[in-house]
């Protein structure tokens, strides 16, 4: 009996180790292809990664591949791909919220901020606990777009107050962001050459715009009074061009001035957006 | 062979008494459990061959995308490492293939770490100085030109001049790449650098032109229009600037000299360079045009 049972036992190791090692072999098993996918996906190299994995999705229902290849495009900044794998996973998946919170942190790098404002009436994103990060991530879209800002206190009661105080700031920058008025740099230039360019901070652009225009100014009224007639009309025509392009130079430079501004703005939250995860708690399941 | 006796154990076995027969039936057993892990490498090391033919077949086909994932999947399952050099080492040429310069470079980066002997270090820095001068990184490439000529000596030493005489090429230094493959026999490369050389026109020579004479240095460099038109503002505001000063209308002749007169004569001197730069570039690119289709040595 003894020997029996070792017998059988040994059989069984046998067989065993001989299904282990044709599955070992065949590198295009679903295993293999899973496994080959998810190296590669740690190693960035997405697309092949994607390859894999759509074999494999092909005779395997997995959502957490499903997420991993959202994951995968929208850090490949294929917005619209991913946003597809995400919305495939809103219902009946284990990753449910994480999806939805993961659509609205997508939108939010998309810079699709109008669907924001419109997804977030939207009935499926307002259920308990899915509905905090989009919550978060919409108030914060609002302070990307030139729409009103929201009232200071509904920030406190949606964000922790470790993040209250630094959304907090971000709130009153953008509320009282210095930019400058296109029409005051314009009448400024239009009474004192060059004026609209030093209220835009360009001084240089704005000395150099006063000098040229009253030297040619100057040299239109010297020829004048000299009966110069050519000349005089000559420089009074490239004084009155350079006027001109001096106020709607103005006015440009308001515009890329208050750009600038904004465009600070954006990136400082961005990074303080990207320093948080978006409010979005971070997976130890992608890549370990 | 170790399988099959381990069976002929077994049957052998059979004809053994009781006691005898279970003890040499359980070792009958390990050795055939012992050959079946045995062939299981051999199957698993079979497999891997046949993924390398299969990664080749695509890379001779120039599929570069599909056989960059089978060379990847064949240094994945390579748990021996038997494959990494030549995985990468294809990986990268598969790069290079495809125009990916920079994960060409780190893949043979890759393969030096994993190359085997000193023929396989050398084809991997050849094809990783290579890769720099075509991704134009040329001062890398020159340094690690450099670099390796202290190594090696011989003929290996000479296809390093040789390709140090390409990023030369590459670098716009042909007076130093056509001393290179002077010094090398290269006569065929040698004549490339002495036609571009012959052809092409001195920045400096443009500039001094344009000096002297308003517009020259464009017509030197092939542009006459826009020479006669520099030539023409420049002698009406000059006109104008000496008739003030001449009248003794000093306010005059320094506005119309400054604003008009001198920015006209500046814009001379740099179109005179940039034109002459500009051609030049047509006479690199026809070169380059030429090493490319039609020279038939070794290239890039």
């Amino acid at each position: 009996m003894k020997i029996f049972s070792t017998v059988i036992l040994t059989l069984l190791l046998l067989l065993v180790n001989n299904d282990f090692g044709q599955s070992k072999v065949n590198l295009f098993s679903l295993q293999n292809r899973k496994k080959f996918a998810d190296y590669l996906f740690c190693n960035k190299d997405y697309l092949r990664a994607f390859d894999e994995y759509k074999i494999y999705l092909s005779e395997v229902n997995n959502d957490t591949i499903k997420f991993k290849i959202a994951l995968g495009f929208r850090k490949m900044r294929r917005y619209g791909e991913a946003l597809d794998y995400l919305k495939s996973l809103f219902f009946n998946s284990k990753f449910a919220i994480q999806a939805r919170n993961e659509y609205f942190k997508t939108l939010l790098m998309a810079n699709k901020i109008n669907a924001i404002r419109r997804y977030i009436k939207e009935p499926i994103f307002i259920t308990g606990d899915s509905l905090k990060v989009p919550l978060k991530l919409f108030y914060v879209a609002k302070m990307f777009g030139n729409t009103n800002l929201p009232d200071s206190n509904e920030l406190k009661k949606i964000f922790t107050p470790e993040e209250y105080s630094q959304i907090d700031r971000f709130y009153w920058t953008k509320k009282n962001l210095p930019l400058k008025s296109l029409t005051k740099a314009g009448i400024l230039s239009a009474l004192i050459p060059g004026l609209g360019k030093i209220y835009t901070q360009n001084y240089g652009d704005g000395i150099t715009a006063f000098l040229f225009t009253a030297a040619l100014g100057t040299l239109a009224y010297a020829n004048f009074k000299a009966r110069h007639k050519f000349r005089a009309w000559l420089f009074s025509g490239l004084t009155a061009l350079f006027y001109s392009g001096n106020i709607y130079g103005s006015v440009a430079s308001a515009q890329i001035f208050n750009a600038k501004i904004a465009f600070d703005f954006r990136k400082k939250l961005k990074l303080y957006l990207e320093k948080v995860n978006y409010f979005v708690p971070q997976y130890n399941f992608i890549c370990n | 062979m170790c399988m099959m006796s381990a069976r002929y154990l077994i049957i052998k076995i059979s004809f053994l008494n009781k006691g005898f027969r279970a003890t040499g039936l359980i070792i009958a057993l390990y050795l055939f459990a012992f050959s079946q892990l045995q062939f299981n490498g051999l199957l698993a090391q079979e497999y891997l061959k046949r993924q390398k033919k299969f990664a080749d077949s695509l890379f001779s086909k120039k599929d570069y995308f599909r056989a960059i994932t089978e060379y990847k999947r064949l240094k994945f399952f390579d748990s021996n490492g038997s494959f990494n050099f030549v995985s990468d080492f294809k990986i990268a040429l598969s790069y290079k293939g495809g125009a990916k310069f920079k994960e060409a470079a780190n893949y043979f980066n890759l393969a030096l770490a994993e190359a085997n002997n000193d023929s396989e270090e050398f084809t991997a820095n050849i094809e990783l100085v290579k890769t720099l001068i075509i991704a134009r990184r040329t001062t890398r490439a020159l340094a690690k030109i450099n670099s390796l000529k202290k190594i090696y000596y011989g003929n290996k030493r000479k296809e390093l001049q040789y390709w140090q005489g390409w990023a030369f090429m590459f670098a716009e230094k042909w007076v130093k790449a056509d001393s290179v493959f002077r010094i090398i026999g290269e006569t065929k490369l040698d004549s490339v650098c002495k036609n571009v050389l012959n052809e092409r026109y001195s920045l400096t020579v443009a500039k001094i032109f344009s000096y002297l004479m308003p517009g020259a240095g464009q017509l030197y460099a092939g542009h006459p229009w826009s020479g006669l038109m520099s030539f023409a503002w420049n002698a009406l505001w000059g006109y104008l600037t000496l008739k003030a000063f001449f009248a003794e209308r000093y306010f005059d002749g320094i506005v119309i000299g400054n604003l008009l007169w001198f920015r006209f004569y500046r814009g001379n001197l740099q179109n005179a360079e940039r034109f002459a730069r500009r051609e030049n570039k047509k006479i690199y690119n026809n070169a380059y045009d030429y090493l490319q289709f039609k020279f038939k040595g070794k290239k890039l």
